[in-house]
């Protein structure tokens, strides 16, 4: 029965057609644009965040204003040097897929969970000494203090809810891959 | 590898394995457009993986290897995936009526690549390695579990497909 089975499943018809070897390369070639064009878009962030706060700068006269600007430019660059650091941006997707499936597959995991709990230290964390500089200014701008007080509770309660739910989503995924990991076995 | 030997060995590895990586793919992607994609990748894959092979492995070994990462990583990109099963939940499913009488060559070809489509990659690959007739210890090379850890797993493969296709089990 099992070598029917074998039988079957090794006399199944495919849509396999061989691939010509200059074919192999140019898609090679190919697969090298991809990951350049995924790494231009993982920094897209930046070229819109870094023109942006630099025009604040340049725009705002408030010294609080223009030091939480240059804290958030420092903090996008130290984002991207930690995407290329952590090597999402330069691997192709068969880059060491030579190893057994088990490594593989175990250091996969691994990393998106490390990126994924971490995400505070390389991503979010970096962003906040920024953001409060800049808003504290920002309110120190409004003349009355009910409005100004208004705009600090909003504009904190806004930071904490989306960098807490970005956190949240993040750690929610890293007990995902935590389980996948687990499953694997020693 | 220099280059041509890369391309030499690259050959030499289609050669021997292609039709079997055509049924690889088949068994995790439904979706024709996205298998042809997959194979391609694993081509190319393939291909680059020769500049670094060194015969430290069997060919083999080597092409299977690269196929099933390759495939498992598109698994774990893919957002909606079915949901997955791993050999202990297939073993207590209802199996779905008597395919081995009922039906014939090709519903029975379609209802093994449903079931194998919704193993978890560790179970899936080695149900595939065992259906392209390897032993139980040329998987353990390839996948990384231990022998008796597949040897296990075999032997439930062997039980749930004869299960399903409703014949002994085969020693």
């Amino acid at each position: 029965m099992s070598d029917d089975i074998k039988t079957l499943w090794q006399n199944q018809a495919t849509e396999y057609v061989p691939m010509p070897l200059e074919e192999v390369r140019k898609k090679a070639g190919r697969l090298h644009s991809r990951v350049h064009w995924r790494n231009i878009r993982e920094y897209a962030a930046m070229a819109v965040v870094v023109p942006v706060f630099g025009f604040y700068i340049w725009l705002f006269p408030a010294p609080l204003m223009r030091l939480g600007s240059a804290l958030i430019i420092a903090a996008m660059f130290y984002v991207a040097w930690q995407l290329h650091k952590r090597g999402a941006t330069d691997k192709l997707p068969a880059d060491d897929a030579s190893s057994t499936w088990t490594g593989y597959y175990r250091r996969e995991l691994e990393r998106q969970r490390d990126a994924l709990q971490r995400i505070w230290t390389w991503y979010l964390g970096p962003m906040v000494p920024g953001l409060v500089v800049f808003l504290v200014g920002a309110s120190l701008q409004t003349p009355h203090a009910a409005q100004k007080q208004a705009w600090i509770a909003g504009t904190a309660a806004l930071c904490i809810a989306v960098f807490g739910g970005v956190w949240a989503l993040n750690a929610w995924v890293a007990r995902k891959l935590q389980r996948k990991i687990d499953e694997l076995g020693g | 590898m220099t280059g041509a030997n890369q391309d030499e060995s690259y050959r030499l590895a289609v050669s021997q394995h292609g039709a079997a990586l055509g049924r690889l793919v088949r068994a995790y992607e439904a979706d024709p457009e996205l298998r042809r994609d997959l194979l391609q990748d694993i081509h190319v894959g393939l291909w680059r993986s020769f500049a670094g092979f060194n015969g430290q492995c069997s060919m083999r070994t080597w092409v299977y290897r690269v196929a099933h990462n390759i495939a498992s990583s598109h698994v774990l990109r893919r957002k909606r995936a079915a949901k997955q099963v791993s050999l202990d939940t297939l073993e207590e499913l209802p199996d779905g009526g008597n395919l081995e009488e009922s039906t014939g060559e090709k519903q029975r070809l379609a209802a093994l690549m449903t079931m194998v489509r919704t193993l978890k990659p560790p179970d899936r690959q080695v149900i595939l390695l065992y259906l392209e007739d390897l032993d139980a210890a040329a998987i353990s090379d390839i996948v990384g579990l231990k022998p008796g850890a597949v040897a296990t797993k075999i032997h439930r493969i062997k039980a749930v497909l004869a299960r399903r296709f409703r014949e002994g089990v085969a020693p």
